[in-house]
C-alpha cells in the first residue's frame, strides 16, 4: 500500500486498476479478481477421466474490494468473495503512527507464514504448499502492531487474534491467538537497507485449543483427506522460519513450520496424551524466462514467462515414541503419516491483468506402517488456472 | 434377591474376571468362537466418556469414536465404534458397529474387519433375526452368523445386544471363495426393480459400494444397469437371461426361506426392496440377506406378499421353471423348520439363553411383559405357520 505522491489532484486514473485520488494525501484503489481452474488430470479420482468439460471447469475465486490510504495516515482494505456464505476476507484499517509503529485492526491474515501472507493473486503456484495450508492460520479478527526498525532492516509484527471472533468477540469463551513475526532484510537497496532481495523471517504463534476434535488435518491437493483431526485440548504452539531470495532472473524460497498441540485428558481412559506434532516445509525455485518488468510488456514474444518448481512435505506424529503407534484420534503415539509432493509449473503473464498458470503435481503418501487404505502409490494431478486481476 | 439383581451380581463378577485376564496373551480363538451362539457372550467397550456421550447425542450420524474392545480375555485396541442402523437407530440404546480396520486398514480381529452389535430394539423378542439367519444358513443361504452378548461400556451394563457378522468383503470372499465387488442396497424410495434408466447415478444411490480400493463409477455400476435392464426387458420365455447378472438359483433359495418366515421387509418388501447386499463376481451378482428383525411377522402372512408388485419377483414367478424352483425352496425351508421341531426348539433355546440378560436390560424399548409375550407369539408361529404355508403352496400349484 503506497501513499499518493505529492502534487496529485482529485480525480480518477486507471493503470492496473481504477484509482480514485482525493487531493494529495488520499487514494482508493478498486480491485477485482477472477480465478477459474481447469482440471486436466486427477489420478486420485477414478471418475476424473470421464468428466465432461463443464465438470472440469470450476470458478475458484470472484473477489472484489477496495484498498487505499487516507490522509497519508490510515491505510485500509475491504475485500469480499461474491456469492460466499461468509463473504468477507480482508477488512481492516491500518493507522500509521510512524515508520516504526503501525496499528492494524480488523480482519486480516495472522502474521506467521511467508506463503500464507502472500496474496493468492501473486502466488507462484496454483495451490499453497501443504505445510502452509495445513499448519498456518489464515485470517482472524485481531489487533496488531507492526513497523520497521533499524533503517528498514528489521520488520516486526505482533498481535492478538480471536478465532471465530465474529460470534464471540472479547467474551470469556474466546479462543485467542498470540502472534509474532520478525523479518530481517540484511541487504542494502539503494541508499537504505531493507531490500526485498533477501528476507529471513521467524514466527511464533500460541493459540488456545478448546477440547474437541480440533487437531490439524492433512489433504491431497485435490482435497482427499489422508490425516484426520485428532482430539486436542490445551494450547497449540507453532513456530516457523522462512528465507526468500529474489534475484533478477530467479527466486528461491523456503519455509519450515512446526506445530505442537496439547492433548490434556484425551486418552480413552481420560488421561493425558503426548503432544500431537505436525511439521512440514517447502523449497521453491522460480526462473524468469522472460522478464515482467514494464519495458518487456508488449514486446517480448512470450511477455512474462516463469518456470517454477517446488518440493513440499507435510508430516504428522506425536511426542511419544514408545508403545504401539496408532492413527485413531486418541492415540498416544500417533503413527507417522505424511505426504511428499513435487510441483512443476509454468506461469505466463500475457498482459498486466491476465495470468495463466499450469501446475503438475506428484503426491506420494508416506505411511511406513501401511495403515492407510489409500496406499503409497504416487498420484498425479494437473490443473490450469486462468486469472484476471486488477 | 430378584432375578435382575442376581443377574447384575453375576454380570459384575463375570466382568471382573474378564477385565482381570484382559491383558492375557491371545489364545487360539477364532471367529467361530466369537459367533458361538450356544452361549451368552460378554463384550466390554472402553471409550472416552465424552465420546460415549457424543455417540448418544449424535446417534443419527455415523461419526466414529476410538475405543478398546475386550472379549473373552482378548483386548483389541485401536477400534472405531459408531452408531448404526436405519429404523433401529435409538438414542438410549444405540446400535453399534465396531470397525477394526477403520484406523488401520490391515487390522483384523479374529479375521474380521468389523463386528455389528445389534441393539435389538425393533424386535421385542430379541431373537427373530438370529433365528431367521440360523434357518437361512440351515437351508444353504449365505447368511451372517450371530451370537448374543451382554455389552458393558466403561464397566456399566449397556444392554443385551446381538453380535452380528458384518456383510463385508471378508464375509463375501469367504462365502463365495473368489474376489468380487460388494454393494449394500440402500433404501431411498420404494423401488420395485423397475429400470432406473441409462444414467449410472441412480444405481450408485441405490447400491452403495462397500469396496476397498479405487473403482470408477463405470466399473462399479455398468453391470448393475445391465442387470435391471435385463430384468425389465428380457423377452417372455427368456427370463433366465437375468442369470447372467444375478444368481437366480441363490435368489430363489433366499426367497423360499424368506417367504416361509413371513419376512415383510426384505428383497420383496412391502415398501420396495430392502435389506440385502449384492456381491458381484465377474458379471454375476449373488444376493446376501441382511437385517431379518422383521421375520416371523405373522403366521398367516401371505406367502407371496410383495412379490407381484416387484418386477423381478413377478417375472421370476411367470417363468415355469423358476416358479417350480421357488415352490421347492419354500418346501425345503419349511421342512428344515419343521424337522424335529427345529424352529420351536431354536426359539426356546435362544430365549432361555438371553432371558436374564434381556430382563435386566433397562435400555430396551419393549417392556419385560412384551418380551415374554413376543416369545409366545414366536412359538405359535413355529407351530402353525407350516400348515398355513402348505395351503398357500397348494393354491399356487
Amino acid at each position: 500500500m503506497t501513499a499518493p505522491a505529492l502534487g496529485q489532484e482529485t480525480g480518477a486514473t486507471w493503470k492496473k486498476q481504477p484509482t480514485i485520488l482525493i487531493g494529495d494525501w488520499s487514494r482508493i484503489d478498486v480491485h477485482a479478481r477472477l480465478q477459474s481452474d481447469y482440471l486436466v488430470r486427477n489420478e486420485a479420482d477414478p471418475d476424473a477421466a470421464s468428466l465432461s468439460f463443464e465438470d472440469r471447469l470450476s470458478l475458484q475465486r470472484k473477489r472484489v474490494g477496495v484498498e487505499g490510504m487516507l490522509f497519508d495516515r490510515v491505510g485500509f482494505q475491504v475485500e469480499g468473495e461474491i456469492g460466499a456464505s461468509q463473504p468477507w476476507r480482508d477488512v481492516y484499517a491500518d493507522v500509521k503512527v510512524n515508520r516504526a509503529l503501525h496499528i492494524q485492526a480488523g480482519r486480516f491474515k495472522v502474521p506467521f507464514s511467508l506463503e500464507q501472507l502472500t496474496s493468492g493473486t501473486d502466488l507462484d503456484f496454483i495451490a499453497r504448499a501443504s505445510a502452509v495450508s495445513a499448519l498456518s492460520p489464515s485470517r482472524d479478527i485481531g489487533v496488531m502492531a507492526h513497523g520497521r526498525l533499524a533503517d528498514r532492516m528489521l520488520k516486526y509484527e505482533a498481535g492478538v487474534f480471536e478465532v471465530d471472533a465474529a460470534s464471540r468477540l472479547w467474551t470469556a469463551g474466546a479462543v485467542r491467538t498470540l502472534a509474532s513475526r520478525v523479518t530481517i532484510a540484511p541487504l542494502v537497496d539503494g541508499k537504505s537497507r531493507g531490500s526485498d532481495a533477501l528476507e529471513i523471517s521467524a514466527a511464533l504463534l500460541r493459540s488456545d485449543l478448546p477440547e474437541g476434535r480440533g487437531g490439524l488435518s492433512g489433504h491431497l491437493v485435490m482435497g482427499d483427506t489422508f490425516f484426520r483431526p485428532m482430539f486436542v485440548n490445551g494450547a497449540r504452539t507453532r513456530v516457523g522460519a522462512s528465507v526468500a531470495w529474489n534475484g533478477r532472473r530467479a527466486a528461491v524460497r523456503g519455509e519450515l513450520i512446526r506445530s505442537m498441540d496439547r492433548r490434556l485428558g484425551q486418552a480413552i481412559d481420560g488421561g493425558d496424551l503426548s503432544n500431537l506434532v505436525a511439521s512440514g516445509g517447502y523449497v521453491t525455485g522460480l526462473w524468469h524466462l522472460a522478464a515482467r518488468d514494464g519495458h518487456r510488456y508488449g514486446h517480448a514474444p512470450l511477455r512474462a514467462l516463469d518456470l517454477t518448481a517446488r518440493f513440499d512435505r507435510l508430516s504428522f506424529g506425536s511426542a511419544a515414541s514408545d508403545g504401539e503407534a496408532f492413527l485413531n484420534p486418541r492415540a498416544d503415539q500417533v503413527a507417522p503419516i505424511g505426504k511428499d509432493a513435487w510441483t512443476l509449473g509454468v506461469n505466463w503473464h500475457p498482459n498486466r491483468w491476465v495470468k495463466v498458470q499450469a501446475n503438475t503435481v506428484r503426491e506420494q503418501i508416506v505411511d511406513p506402517l501401511a495403515l492407510l487404505p489409500i496406499g503409497t502409490t504416487p498420484f498425479w494431478s494437473t490443473v490450469v488456472r486462468f486469472q484476471v486481476a486488477m | 434377591m430378584t432375578s435382575t439383581s442376581r443377574f447384575m451380581v453375576r454380570s459384575a463378577a463375570a466382568l471382573a474376571v474378564i477385565l482381570a485376564c484382559a491383558s492375557a496373551p491371545a489364545s487360539a480363538q477364532t471367529a467361530a468362537d466369537l459367533f458361538d451362539d450356544g452361549r451368552l457372550h460378554t463384550v466390554e467397550i472402553v471409550i472416552h466418556s465424552r465420546d460415549w456421550s457424543d455417540l448418544h447425542e449424535k446417534f443419527r450420524t455415523n461419526d466414529h469414536y476410538p475405543c478398546d474392545v475386550i472379549w473373552n480375555g482378548l483386548r483389541m485396541r485401536n477400534v472405531a465404534v459408531r452408531s448404526r442402523g436405519n429404523g433401529s437407530r435409538y438414542q438410549n440404546k444405540p446400535g453399534l458397529e465396531l470397525s477394526f480396520d477403520y484406523y488401520a486398514s490391515q487390522q483384523r480381529f479374529l479375521g474380521l474387519r468389523a463386528l455389528v452389535l445389534d441393539n435389538l430394539v425393533t424386535d421385542p423378542s430379541m431373537i427373530r433375526e438370529s433365528t431367521a439367519m440360523a434357518l437361512m444358513r440351515r437351508v444353504g443361504v449365505p447368511a451372517p452368523r450371530e451370537a448374543p452378548a451382554r455389552v458393558f461400556v466403561n464397566g456399566v451394563y449397556a444392554g443385551l445386544y446381538m453380535m452380528v457378522e458384518p456383510v463385508d468383503t471378508v464375509f463375501a470372499q469367504k462365502t463365495f471363495e473368489q474376489p468380487g465387488l460388494l454393494f449394500e442396497y440402500r433404501w431411498t424410495y420404494p423401488f420395485f426393480a423397475t429400470f432406473p434408466g441409462e444414467s449410472l447415478d441412480p444405481y450408485a444411490v441405490l447400491f452403495e459400494s462397500r469396496n476397498l480400493g479405487v473403482h470408477s463409477t463405470v466399473e462399479l455400476y455398468t453391470p448393475m444397469r445391465e442387470l435391471f435392464r435385463t430384468i425389465n426387458e428380457a423377452p417372455d420365455g427368456a427370463f433366465d437371461q437375468v442369470d447372467r447378472y444375478l444368481d437366480l438359483t441363490g435368489l430363489v433359495r433366499t426367497l423360499g426361506a424368506s417367504t416361509f418366515m413371513a419376512e415383510w421387509d426384505g428383497v420383496f418388501g412391502y415398501d420396495g426392496m430392502n435389506n440385502f447386499y449384492l456381491y458381484r463376481t465377474g458379471e454375476q451378482a449373488h444376493l446376501i440377506p441382511w437385517d431379518r428383525d422383521q421375520a416371523f411377522h405373522a403366521l398367516n402372512y401371505p406367502l407371496l406378499a410383495g412379490v407381484p408388485e416387484n418386477v423381478l419377483g413377478r417375472r421370476m414367478l411367470e417363468d415355469p421353471a423358476l416358479r417350480a424352483a421357488y415352490m421347492q425352496a419354500v418346501t425345503e425351508a419349511m421342512a428344515a423348520a419343521q424337522g424335529d421341531a427345529w424352529l420351536e426348539r431354536e426359539f426356546t433355546r435362544q430365549f432361555t439363553l438371553i432371558r436374564d440378560a434381556a430382563l435386566a436390560d433397562g435400555f430396551k424399548l419393549a417392556t419385560n411383559d412384551e418380551f415374554e409375550q413376543a416369545f409366545a407369539e414366536l412359538i405359535a408361529f413355529a407351530r402353525q405357520r407350516p400348515a398355513f404355508v402348505q395351503n398357500e403352496l397348494a393354491s399356487l400349484r
